[in-house]
C-alpha cells in the first residue's frame, strides 16, 4: 500500500520532469480538448460579448407593460400550489397579470382544484381593483401539458405567455424581467432561469443547485448570447401569443418543449429577423430529488428521453435544411457530444486507464483529470458569480462543495451511460404525451 | 255617568251610541272649551280629527296634573272607540270606566305627588296594560316609552326608573324589545365609531401592505422597500425576490402618520355625541330595551303606597347580596390580619325622603355622583328599604374622610335647589386595633346601629 502512494506521488512530482510527458495530454485529455475546451472558451468569449454589450452599448428604458397570461398546468400538488399562485400575485409588474391555473384531472386531483378557487376567490374579494385576476379552470380529463398550455393559450388574454410549473415559486421580478426582452418586437421565445429551491435540504439539492448554476444558466446564458440556444424549457417558458398561434400552439409527445424550439427555429429560418432568447434574470425556483436515488432516477428518465428524441424521433428532422448549420452544429456538438457521448467515453477512459497501466499510475490520471475539472468548475463558477448570479451573497456559500463536484459530475455522466444503454437495449422509453417532462437538464 | 265627547265635527250617530251608554253626554268642538268648563266629567273620547299632537299634548297635561292623572280617555275614528292602540266596542266603553273607577277608589287615599307614583298609579287602574318602547331614532337610545314621556316631562333618562322598578319586582320584563349598545357615561346610543394608532391615538393613520425580511427580521411598509420596482430592505439592503423565502407579508397593515409606528390592528375608539365623552369597545354598556308589565307584588306595593327608589343607587354600582357582601368583607378581613397595610372602610347611608319631592330625580343626581366616587374594586349592598351600605377597600380613614366630604358637599347643593332630601350618614375605617376580634357581620351591625 506504501509503495501504491509512493508511487503516486513519484508520478505526480518526479515524473514529469524525465519521461514522456507528452503522454499526458494523450492519455488524459481527448475528451477535453475536442468537447470542453471550445465549449468553454465559448463561453467566455459570449460574456465579454455580454459584458461589452452592457457596459458599452446604452439601451434606452423600457416603457413595455403589456398584459401577461401565466399558465400553470398542476396535477397533484394540493397546498403546494398557493406557493406559485401566491409568487405570482406578488409580482412587482406594473401591468396586468392574469394566471391561469389548468387543474388537470380535477376530478381526482380535487385537492388542489378547490385549494386554488378558494384562494382566487379569497383573494378577489379582498382586492376587488387588482390588475393580477386569477382564473382556475378544472380539466376534467388528463390531458397532460400539452392540452393545458394550448387551452390555456386559446382562452388567455395577455399578449405574452409565461408557461410555469405548479409546483414551484417565481422571483417577483420574473414577469418584469421575462417581458423586458419582448420589448423587442422580433423577440418570440425565451427562456429562463431555473433554480433549486431546497438547496439546503441535503448534499444531493446542493450539488443540483451547482449544477443549475453551471451548467444550466451559465451556458444557456452564453449560447443564447451566440444565437444558440438549444430549448425554451417546459418548466419556465416565455412567449410571444401571436407567434404561438400562428404556429399553431403545442404538439402532443415526449418533450413538447423541445418540439415547440425545433419548430421555432425551422421558422426562424425563413423569417432571419426573428429571434429567441434567455432572459437569465427571470427566476424560477424548483424542487430537486433530495435522495441520490431518486436524483439517479430521475436523470435516468431524462436522459433516456433525451437519446430516444434525437435517435429515434428527430433523425429526420434534424438537419441543417430545416434548422440552419448553427443550430445543428450547436445541437450535434452540446447535446449530443457532450451530453450522450462523453458519459460513454468517460467510462471507456477509465477501463482503458486501469488495463493499460499500473493501478498507481491509473490512479494519478483521475487525480489529475480531478484537478483539471476543480479548476475549470471553479473558473465557471466564478464566471457565472461575476456575471449571471443574482443571488451573489447566497451563490458564494457554494464555494464550499465546489471541490466535490467532480465527484457529482463523474457520477452523474456514469449513470448517463447507464441510461442511454437502458434505452438502447430496452427500448424503455414511450412516447406519449403522459411523459412527465417537466423540468429538463441536458436539453434546457 | 258623565261623558265628554270632543270632536270637530260632531257625528250624530256616534254622540247616539254614546248615549246609548252614558246618562249625560255633552259636546265639545275642541279642548279648549272643554278645558274651561267647569263639569267633572267620569270619562272624555277624543276624535282623531282634532289631531293626534294637540289630543297628545292635552293628554301630557293631564297626566301630569295633581288631579286628572287617571282620568279615563279614549278615542274616537270613525266611529270606532280606540283605548290606545286598541280597538274597544262602545258597550264595553262603560265597564272599562267602571273598573278604572273603582281601582281608582282602592289607592286614593295616597297622595301621589311624583311621577313615578302617578305612573304606577295609572298602571293600577290599567290591569294588562303593559309599558312598550317605541323606535325613534332622534332619541338618545334610539328607544322610548310614549306612556311614560306622558307622565314624565324632566330631561333625564328614565331608563333607570323602569330597571330599578323591575329590580324590585313592581314591573316584570315581559319581553326583550332590544339589545344596543350605548356610552358607559350617559347611556346615549349615538355614538360615532373611528379608529386611531394604537401607540399615540392619532386618526391620521393609514392602510399599507407589509413586507417582513428573513434575513435581518425588518418589518415595514412596502413602500420603504420598493425600489426602481424591486424590493430591497432598508435595514440590511439585501434584495428580497422570492415570497416564502427571501421575505413574507406579516399580518401588520397600519401605519400612524403622525408618529410612525406599525400596527397590527387600529385601535377603535368611540365617542358618544351626546356627553362628548370617548370610550373603548370593552367600556361600552350594552343597554337591553323591555316590555315592562305590573306585577302582583308591585300592585300590592301601590295599594300599600310602600314604594321607594334607592334601588336606582345599587343598580349602576357593583351590588352584592347582603349575605355576599358580609362574606367579601370576612375575607378581606383576614387578608388585613395577615399585611396589616390593607386598610377597608365601610360607609352606610340612610335616606330619609319626603313624600312631596320628587326622589327619583335626586336619587338619580345621588347616584351619578356615587358612580364617579367608586371604583370597580368598590362594593354595595342593602341594609334595609332606605339603607345601603358600601365597601371601600384599599381605603384609610384619610381616603374615607375625602368620600364623606363629598357627599356631604352633593347634600348642602341639593338641598339648596330641591325640596327636602337627606341622607344620614355612618361610617367606619379599619385600623391594625379594631378588627383584631370583629367579625364583618358585627361590623355592620355596628354601623347600622349608627344610623
Ligand atoms: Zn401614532
Ligand atoms: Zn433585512
Ligand atoms: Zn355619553
Amino acid at each position: 500500500m506504501n509503495r501504491y502512494w509512493n508511487e503516486i506521488l513519484y508520478y505526480l512530482t518526479m515524473y514529469w520532469n524525465y519521461e514522456e510527458y507528452w503522454k499526458l495530454y494523450v492519455f488524459v485529455f481527448p475528451i477535453v480538448i475536442f468537447l470542453e475546451i471550445p465549449l468553454y472558451l465559448l463561453i467566455i468569449t459570449s460574456y465579454i460579448k455580454k459584458f461589452w454589450n452592457d457596459v458599452f452599448l446604452w439601451s434606452a428604458p423600457v416603457n413595455y407593460f403589456p398584459t401577461v397570461s401565466c399558465i400553470i398546468t398542476c396535477y397533484n400538488e394540493g397546498k403546494a400550489i398557493l406557493d406559485t399562485i401566491r409568487s405570482l400575485v406578488e409580482q412587482l409588474y406594473k401591468g396586468n397579470i392574469e394566471i391561469l391555473v389548468m387543474v388537470d384531472g380535477s376530478d381526482i386531483n380535487k385537492s388542489t382544484y378547490l385549494a386554488a378557487l378558494n384562494y382566487a376567490n379569497k383573494y378577489h374579494a379582498e382586492n376587488k381593483y387588482s390588475s393580477r385576476y386569477i382564473r382556475v379552470i378544472p380539466k376534467k380529463l388528463r390531458g397532460g401539458r400539452v392540452s393545458s398550455n394550448n387551452l390555456g393559450l386559446s382562452i388567455s388574454k395577455g399578449e405574452i405567455i409565461i408557461i410555469v410549473d405548479g409546483d414551484c415559486s417565481l422571483d417577483n421580478d420574473l414577469v418584469a424581467s421575462a417581458v423586458r426582452g419582448f420589448a423587442n418586437p422580433n423577440v418570440v421565445g425565451s427562456s429562463g432561469n431555473i433554480r433549486i429551491r431546497n438547496w439546503n435540504a441535503s448534499l444531493v439539492t446542493k450539488f443540483q443547485a451547482l449544477e443549475y448554476m453551471i451548467g444550466l444558466q451559465l451556458s444557456k446564458t452564453g449560447l443564447a448570447e451566440l444565437g444558440m440556444l438549444n430549448n425554451i424549457s417546459g418548466a419556465h417558458g416565455i412567449f410571444r401569443k401571436s407567434f404561438i398561434q400562428a404556429i399553431g400552439g403545442w404538439k402532443n409527445g415526449t418533450a413538447e418543449d423541445l418540439d415547440m424550439t425545433t419548430r421555432i427555429k425551422a421558422y426562424l429560418k425563413s423569417y432571419p429577423n426573428l429571434k429567441i432568447i434567455h432572459t437569465y434574470e427571470s427566476t424560477m425556483h424548483t424542487d430537486g430529488p433530495e435522495s441520490w436515488s431518486k436524483l439517479l432516477k430521475q436523470r435516468q428518465r431524462w436522459d433516456g428521453d433525451l437519446s430516444f428524441l434525437y435517435f429515434k424521433r428527430y433523425r429526420k428532422i434534424l438537419r441543417p435544411k430545416n434548422i440552419g448549420w448553427k443550430n445543428l452544429f450547436a445541437i450535434v456538438w452540446y447535446d449530443f457530444m457532450f451530453c450522450l457521448c462523453v458519459p460513454f467515453l468517460t467510462i471507456i477512459y477509465t477501463i482503458w486507464l486501469f488495463f493499460k497501466f499500473s493501478p498507481s499510475f491509473a490512479s494519478t490520471m483521475l487525480i489529475l483529470t480531478y484537478i483539471y475539472y476543480l479548476f475549470s468548475t471553479t473558473a465557471l463558477f466564478f464566471l457565472y458569480l461575476a456575471f449571471v448570479s443574482e443571488r451573489k451573497k447566497n451563490d458564494i456559500k457554494f464555494l464550499l462543495y465546489l471541490p466535490l463536484m467532480p465527484i457529482y459530475q463523474y457520477i452523474m455522466r456514469i449513470n448517463t451511460a447507464y441510461a442511454t444503454i437502458l434505452e438502447f437495449v430496452l427500448s424503455t422509453h414511450k412516447d406519449t404525451s403522459m411523459a412527465p417532462w417537466w423540468v429538463i437538464r441536458k436539453t434546457n | 255617568m258623565n261623558l265628554v265627547y270632543i270632536a270637530p265635527t260632531k257625528k250624530d250617530f256616534v254622540i247616539k251610541l254614546l248615549k246609548d251608554y252614558f246618562e249625560n253626554v255633552t259636546c265639545f268642538d275642541s279642548i279648549d272649551d272643554f278645558q274651561k268648563s267647569d263639569n267633572e266629567f267620569d270619562v272624555a273620547v277624543f276624535s282623531t280629527l282634532l289631531g293626534m299632537e294637540i289630543i297628545e299634548s292635552y293628554i301630557k297635561v293631564a297626566r301630569q296634573s295633581d288631579k286628572i292623572y287617571v282620568f279615563p280617555i279614549f278615542f274616537e275614528e270613525d266611529g270606532n272607540f280606540l283605548f290606545y292602540e286598541t280597538p274597544i266596542a262602545a258597550a264595553k266603553l262603560k265597564e272599562q270606566v267602571i273598573a278604572i273607577k273603582s281601582l281608582c277608589t282602592e289607592i286614593e287615599h295616597h297622595h301621589y305627588s311624583t311621577w313615578e307614583n302617578r305612573i304606577l298609579a295609572y298602571f293600577y287602574t290599567r290591569p294588562d296594560f303593559t309599558i312598550a318602547p317605541k323606535l325613534d331614532k332622534q332619541k338618545p337610545m334610539f328607544y322610548y316609552y310614549p306612556l311614560v314621556e306622558q307622565f314624565y316631562d324632566g330631561q333625564e333618562d328614565y331608563f333607570y326608573w323602569l330597571e330599578d322598578m323591575a329590580s324590585q319586582n313592581i314591573l316584570s320584563k315581559v319581553k326583550l324589545v332590544d339589545r344596543i349598545f350605548c356610552c358607559p357615561y350617559c347611556f346615549s346610543a349615538l355614538l360615532k365609531f373611528s379608529d386611531h394608532c394604537p401607540n399615540c391615538g392619532s386618526i391620521n393613520i393609514r392602510n399599507e401592505k407589509f413586507i417582513h425580511c428573513f434575513t435581518c427580521g425588518y418589518v415595514g411598509p412596502e413602500s420603504k422597500f420598493l425600489k426602481n420596482e424591486r424590493f430591497v430592505c432598508p435595514s440590511c439592503k439585501s434584495k428580497l425576490k422570492l415570497i416564502g423565502q427571501d421575505y413574507d407579508r406579516p399580518l401588520e397593515n397600519g401605519v400612524c402618520n403622525d408618529c410612525g409606528t406599525y400596527h397590527i390592528e387600529s385601535k377603535l375608539k368611540i365617542e358618544c355625541l351626546t356627553c362628548h365623552k370617548s370610550c373603548s369597545t370593552e367600556d361600552l354598556s350594552k343597554k337591553l330595551i323591555y316590555e315592562y308589565k305590573l306585577t302582583e307584588y308591585g300592585r300590592n306595593q301601590i295599594r300599600f303606597g310602600t314604594i321607594n327608589s334607592i334601588n336606582l343607587i345599587v343598580n349602576e354600582l357593583n351590588y352584592l347580596e347582603i349575605n355576599h357582601f358580609i362574606f367579601n368583607i370576612d375575607w378581606y378581613i383576614k387578608i388585613q390580619r395577615r399585611y396589616p397595610e390593607d386598610y377597608f372602610s365601610l360607609i352606610a347611608l340612610k335616606f330619609v325622603l319626603d313624600e312631596t319631592t320628587s326622589a327619583y330625580d335626586l336619587i338619580l343626581e345621588f347616584s351619578k355622583m356615587l358612580r364617579q366616587l367608586f371604583r370597580t374594586t368598590d362594593l354595595c349592598s342593602k341594609l334595609d328599604i332606605n339603607s345601603l351600605i358600601f365597601f371601600f377597600p384599599k381605603s384609610d380613614a384619610q381616603a374615607l374622610q375625602s368620600i364623606q366630604n363629598k357627599i356631604q358637599t352633593f347634600l348642602k347643593n341639593i338641598s339648596l335647589n330641591k325640596g327636602k332630601f337627606d341622607i344620614k350618614i355612618a361610617s367606619f375605617s379599619s385600623t391594625k386595633e379594631n378588627i383584631s376580634d370583629k367579625s364583618a357581620e358585627e361590623l355592620i351591625a355596628a354601623i347600622a346601629g349608627q344610623l
